[in-house]
């Protein structure tokens, strides 16, 4: 295979300069292979690898010119397949289908394969009116493309773990149906079972059999139909885990406008480099990184770093790529592109939190891994006792055999799917979405719950919450001139002001002469007024004068973290008008229902430690950890789980997204970004905190339903290798077991249907 | 430890358990019992 072009991360070493390769993993079953394949590659001189297992991918740090070759051969070794990037200029992500798609359609062709052929096999098995002459053998045609074709997963993926001398539930599954048709081969060929007229009769009497007049077809083959049911329903509502890169990534501009030589010319961002200077119009996302090189405005952060407030900026100071230019026009001087960007700094990170985060090996998975070896001792220790008791050697074989058989669980395969797709149902229905399988197996109970504050725990949006009026003048006149003029600008604090008129004093008078004053605030002519609406130095400025209770109104909102705007017009202070980032509504309750649940509330935030901590107060929540850097927000998830909690976290911007995919139980605000969304694990659709409550409930209760799933399904066939062993094992015994075990299961999960939310 | 080890460990294993069975069964089942089923259960090979 020949050498691909690979990213270059410029990372010098003592061996020189490093490449990252991207791998695409594909084979991988449970979260042991993940780890098995990160093992072999790091056994490789040089080479370093993380694998993703909710990804698929391997990131591979190899030194220059390292041939990619060796690296897709080491894991085909290891039993998986890998693919390397295509390279540039090649077929585009639109016209090759997802692989996602690609596995789901192979899986739903083996399921309805296996469908098709199964029923029969199994009416004609369990009734005898149907057992017509020669039936055994349709049932033999019937049955063997199942256990065979449509079982291939299960086969290749036992043979993979047996290499490694792990089991795993294929294994259970192809022992067991591989055991199933062995024998119904030898009853067929070399026993009664294929004699004209055979039959099998309806009866679950327990008596001694040699077993050579007996098929388990239906029960190979029905096991593999039920577990590819289960095998297809999870697949389907596992949402992409690498959508978050996605959808991060997509929060920067398409194109720039570049300043060169005085002309501006749009061209693709990945075209920017390092000192082009680009024009940023209000409105406008910033394209990347950069220091502005003329003008000012104010820019809306609190997307990317959770500032509630837009942060002032003019000649001079650096600005991040992805925020929003809410002001003037700016021209900015690029000082970072691309990968080394602030917000594929974030992307990195959220990639690191995935990996990063425990790959817990599916609760079947680790029952079978010790329950195989068990059942294969046992009936080697049937066919030896059966032996030495001097038993007929095809006698003992019967019941060695009947042992494997009866211990594969037909139900395990419906155990977890069926729970959680009851369990995501009704959690849809109460505006929960509920990832994937892996989150609600998480056998460990959360006792922490961390709140971003910006958006989740408040409003996310700068709300008119205080008009203070002087003496002589009224909070609606005041409220109504700041109105108007506020009302021309596109500021959000501006934007605040004006909605907060209307909604309380009605229709806006019209304002002339509107000036925006960069930095300081607005001034306009209302009414035959001049009116000037802003911060303290713009009237100073002005040489207006501030009576003392005006000043006073202003230093309590400040203390009480509001942002003060002052009013004045004719020469003199009116009034001052505070704006907020309000708490939402249903806050306080759903704090109390968390507390209620055992879970201790942390706020996070990269707010200023003032408004944070006003906020906590309103709420109820003791532990405060203000003025966080992004990148921040995942060590102190890190730093809260080392302190041995069990952390569920709630945000909804970009700068939460790392820090939700790192935590044991990641909560996405629904009315918050797509990154956010993509990296946790539920999202509350309806952006209402209280359901946070129902979803650690729901989550909860999930989960025991799949651990008593699991209970029955294996405690109906665990109770039957006693009857097996003793030779007293039928096949009408094994199918009642297969059909008790599965009823039950989906029984049990339909009860997930009467779940009820604490919202009123 | 690797894989070929551990296999090869739990294949003793699986010897030992046979032997230990098989010595049990001669022990502990009677002969009556084994003549009472050959005598119930008719022969099934062709």
């Amino acid at each position: 295979m020949s050498a691909t072009k690979v990213e270059s991360i410029h990372v010098p070493t003592a061996l020189g300069h490093l490449s990252g390769i991207e791998l695409e993993l594909g084979g991988m079953t449970c979260a042991s292979c993940a780890n098995r394949i990160e093992r072999k590659l790091n056994k490789l001189e040089g080479v370093t690898a993380t694998v993703n297992y909710a990804t698929e991918k391997a990131h591979v740090t190899v030194p220059e010119g390292y041939d990619p070759a060796l690296l897709v051969a080491t894991v085909a070794e290891a039993g998986y397949t890998a693919t390397l990037p295509r390279p540039a200029g090649t077929d585009t992500d639109q016209d090759l289908p997802d692989r996602r798609d690609v596995e789901l359609t192979a899986l739903r062709q083996r399921l309805v394969g296996a469908v098709v052929l199964s029923v029969p096999v199994i009416l004609m098995a369990m009734v005898p009116a149907l057992q017509f002459t020669n039936w055994q053998w349709l049932s033999l045609a019937l049955a063997s493309p199942v256990i065979v074709w449509a079982a291939w997963p299960f086969h290749k993926a036992t043979w993979t773990n047996l290499r490694h001398g792990s089991a795993t539930m294929d294994t259970l599954v192809s022992v067991g149906t591989g055991a199933a048709f062995l024998w119904s081969l030898y009853a067929l060929f070399l026993g009664t079972a294929g004699m004209p007229g055979m039959k099998h009769a309806f009866e679950f009497s327990v008596r001694p059999t040699d077993g050579a007049s007996n098929l388990y077809l239906e029960v190979a083959a029905g096991v593999v139909m039920f577990l590819l049911a289960g095998r297809y329903f999870e697949k389907r509502s596992k949402r992409n885990a690498g959508a978050a890169l996605r959808a991060l990534l997509e929060l920067g501009v398409k194109d720039v406008g570049v300043l060169r030589g005085g002309v501006e010319t749009r061209i693709p961002v990945e075209d920017l480099r390092v000192g082009d200077d680009f024009v940023v119009r209000p409105g406008e996302k910033i394209a990347t990184d950069g220091v502005v090189a003329s003008g000012s405005s104010a820019v809306d952060a609190s997307m990317l770093t959770g500032e509630s407030v837009p942060v002032e900026v003019r000649e001079g100071d650096p600005v991040t790529g992805a925020t929003v230019n809410a002001g003037g026009r700016l021209v900015v001087r690029a000082t970072r592109v691309g990968s080394d960007t602030q917000l594929a700094q974030m992307a990195r990170m959220v990639e690191e939190a995935q990996a990063g985060k425990a790959q817990i090996q599916r609760l079947a998975d680790r029952i079978s891994g010790v329950f195989v070896p068990i059942v294969i001792a046992v009936s080697v220790a049937t066919l030896g006792t059966w032996i030495g008791a001097g038993f007929p050697v095809t006698a003992a074989f019967t019941a060695a055999v009947a042992v494997l058989i009866i211990a594969c669980p037909c139900a395990l395969g419906l155990a977890t799917p069926t729970a959680l797709l009851v369990g995501t149902g009704r959690g849809a229905q109460l505006g929960i979405l509920i990832k994937g399988p892996e989150v609600l197996e998480s056998t460990r109970r959360v006792d922490t719950i961390v709140l971003d504050k910006t958006g989740t725990v408040t409003t996310g949006t700068m709300t008119l919450v205080e008009a203070y009026a002087t003496e002589g003048t009224t909070s609606e006149e005041v409220l109504r001139i700041a109105g108007a003029v506020e009302n021309a600008s596109e500021h959000p604090i501006a934007r605040a002001i004006a909605r907060g008129a209307q909604d309380r004093t009605g229709r806006l008078p019209a304002v002339d002469d509107f000036a925006n004053l960069e930095g300081l605030g607005v001034r306009g002519t209302v009414q035959g007024r001049t009116v000037l609406v802003g911060r303290a130095p713009l009237l100073d400025e002005q040489g207006i004068v501030v009576p003392a209770d005006v000043v006073a109104a202003q230093r309590e909102a400040v203390a009480q973290g509001r942002t003060a705007v002052l009013v004045a017009w004719d020469g003199v202070a009116r009034g001052v008008l505070s704006v907020a980032d309000e708490i939402r509504p249903t806050s306080e309750q759903a704090i109390r229902q968390l507390v209620a649940l055992g879970l201790t509330p942390v706020l996070l935030t990269g707010d200023n430690r003032t408004v944070a901590e006003q906020v906590a107060g309103q709420l109820g929540i003791d532990r405060v950890i203000a003025e966080v850097l992004p990148q921040d927000k995942v060590r102190v998830v890190e730093e809260l789980q080392a302190e041995g909690r069990v952390v569920a976290m709630v945000g909804d911007g970009v700068n939460d997204a790392a820090a939700l995919a790192r935590a044991d139980l990641g909560l996405a605000m629904g009315t918050g970004t797509d990154a956010a969304i993509e990296a946790a694990d539920l999202t509350l659709v309806r952006g209402d905190l209280r359901a946070a409550a129902d979803a650690i409930r729901l989550s909860r209760r999930t989960l025991g339903t799949i651990r008593g799933n699991l209970f029955w399904a294996f405690a109906y066939n665990v109770a039957a290798i006693p009857l097996a062993a003793l030779g007293l094992l039928n096949p009408m015994l094994a199918g009642a077991a297969m059909a008790l075990s599965s009823v039950f299961v989906v029984s049990n999960s339909l009860r997930l249907r009467g779940f009820r939310s604490l919202i009123a | 430890m690797s894989a070929a080890p551990r296999l090869a460990l739990y294949g003793l294993v699986l010897v030992a358990v046979f032997l230990v069975a098989y010595v049990a069964g001669g022990l502990l089942v009677p002969e009556h019992v084994v003549a009472a089923w050959s005598a119930a259960v008719p022969t099934a090979a062709h």
